[in-house]
């Protein structure tokens, strides 16, 4: 194996766990975030020697997962998702740790429009600051800031009431 | 609803998902596969073509080095170096030559196609003519910008037609194919070709900023991380050369290299200007200063670091025009406007070793013509 492709090996080795766990936040489904990842990977694998400072390979590939994630052409490909604005009934999983708080907000998150929730899974997930949320998206900081604060007023009103932590503050 | 019940959440959600490891075979095969599907369906002909012409070294390239050793990355497409008009002749990298019966005076610029078929935008009248491999005329277009513009491979010509819309020339098709035409900057004027990509995917804009990708389907805006024009692609098709504002200090604005995948500039360089890519896509040439009248010509690395310059002594000494020999070689149409002499040399990445192609002769006023017109 060559300098290059060992290099690569190393990153891929150290790395695909945790960027397989963003691409399912990005896509709500493992087996396409296993292909999101694949495929990302790969380019990364076009791009190796492109990208020369390996400090920030990271960021090139979140860029790669979230563009390709985005592109008209994955969306024509998957199931037809739409963002909405109704929860998705069914029989909630309500976990017994927080009496099905988490399993709520699972479902508001995977009703979030793909860039928004790009959004909220790079400053929450990743812990990106909103200027590196914002160089990896490739939009500006202020459009992370609002978009960060429609995505917590959206989760927020859309979580049932009963599960929202503020209303049962008030009931107690 | 905190934004601790949010980072618990998505946690709690990735922390159980595991997938099988993915291999680096697996990995690499995928690359594989989308290196092919980037590639344009001809491009197994044209590879022949290429082929057949980097290994017959000749008077003009003096064949290609490729001295690169094993390649463990997936190969990257070379493209064909420039061929030159010159005295009613063009003479292609391969040696070969096609009698083209214009006077460079009246020549734009033109390309040459993979199947052999030569493009030449002119002056008067004001039309993009198709000459056959053997010189004959096969074809005349009105047009409303006598400008032709390549793909990297020379697969596939394009310019703006009488109609304003995208008229595309295939190589081994015999008749054209129109699209959108490019964006209007204003009143009559028709917007601009700034790339082609392949045969179904053009790059258009305003002759400042590219905006579209014309395809035959129709227009699909282009989204990119700031404005900027796209001058060249890379023979990948991985990287755009580019062309952005610098503020009011840079009288022709900077040059960068953009990654239209992740949206992103990856070098920037405001003392580059008119970028194009080598034929392995491992360099690019800038050229400053006016048309026919280059006073700096740079090669540079894909950091856009100078590898090699000319500069002019500032006595009548310019380039007229430069453009990549091949992949190692940069052919150079040098002029000196004091006494209208001309040469053709052939120079090195570091732009030395001046090989003398044409030897200097007595020409025409550069600010009129080109004695040497090199293909786009």
């Amino acid at each position: 194996m060559t300098e290059r492709d060992a290099d690569f090996t190393a990153y891929l080795e150290a790395r695909q766990g945790r960027l397989l766990r963003t691409a399912y936040l990005l896509t709500g489904d493992q087996h396409q975030a296993e292909d999101l990842l694949q495929t990302s990977l790969a380019k990364l694998y076009l791009a190796w020697d492109k990208v020369r400072d390996r400090g920030s390979v990271d960021a090139y590939v979140r860029r790669i997962m979230v563009n390709e994630n985005n592109s008209l052409w994955r969306r024509g490909w998957k199931r037809r998702e739409s963002p909405t604005e109704v929860v998705p009934e069914g029989n909630p999983v309500h976990d017994a740790y927080d009496e099905g708080l988490g399993a709520a907000v699972w479902a508001v998150v995977q009703t979030l429009p793909r860039k928004a929730r790009a959004v909220v899974v790079l400053r929450y997930y990743e812990q990106l600051s909103e200027a590196e949320t914002a160089d990896v998206l490739g939009i500006s900081v202020g459009t992370v800031k609002s978009q960060t604060s429609r995505a917590l007023a959206a989760l927020r009103e859309r979580t049932p009431a009963d599960l929202n932590p503020i209303h049962r503050e008030e009931e107690r | 609803m905190t934004e601790e019940t949010f980072v618990r959440e998505l946690e709690r959600r990735a922390d159980v998902v595991h997938g099988a490891p993915l291999t680096f075979e697996a990995v690499r095969s995928k690359a594989h596969g989308i290196r092919r599907r980037r590639r344009t369906a001809v491009a197994g002909a044209v590879a022949a073509v290429v082929a057949a012409a980097i290994l017959v070294p000749t008077v003009l390239t003096g064949g290609t080095n490729r001295s690169d050793g094993p390649e463990p990355a997936p190969a990257i497409p070379t493209v064909p170096g420039a061929s030159v008009l010159h005295d009613g002749v063009v003479t292609r990298p391969d040696g070969s030559t096609v009698p083209v019966d214009v006077d460079n005076a009246n020549v734009t610029n033109f390309g040459v196609l993979t199947d052999g078929r030569v493009v030449v935008a002119l002056q008067e009248p004001y039309v993009v003519r198709v000459y056959a491999g053997n010189g004959s005329i096969r074809a005349e277009y009105p047009v409303q910008a006598n400008v032709v513009v390549m793909s990297a491979d020379d697969t596939v010509a394009a310019w703006v037609g009488e109609d304003y819309r995208t008229s595309v020339l295939r190589s081994g098709a015999a008749e054209l194919v129109t699209m959108d035409g490019p964006p209007s900057p204003g009143g009559e004027s028709p917007g601009s070709i700034d790339a082609v990509l392949d045969a179904d995917h053009v790059l258009v804009g305003d002759h400042s900023t590219t905006s579209e990708v014309v395809r035959p389907q129709g227009k699909q805006e282009l989204t990119t991380s700031e404005p900027l024009r796209v001058t060249d692609v890379s023979p990948d098709g991985d990287l755009w050369a580019v062309q952005y504002d610098g503020g009011p200090d840079s009288q022709e604005g900077c040059a960068g290299l953009y990654d239209p995948e992740t949206a992103t500039m990856l070098a920037r360089n405001c003392e580059a200007a008119r970028l194009t890519f080598s034929p392995d896509g491992k360099h690019l040439l800038s050229l400053r200063g006016d048309n026919n009248m280059y006073g700096e010509g740079t090669i540079l690395d894909l950091d856009l670091q100078p590898v090699g310059s000319f500069a002019s002594s500032g006595q009548g000494d310019v380039i007229s025009r430069a453009a990549w020999a091949d992949a190692t070689h940069v052919l150079v149409a040098r002029t000196d406007w004091t006494d209208s002499t001309w040469s053709l040399v052939r120079v090195g990445l570091g732009w030395d070793d001046p090989e003398v192609v044409v030897p200097e002769q007595a020409g025409g006023n550069p600010e009129g013509v080109a004695e040497f017109v090199l293909s786009d």
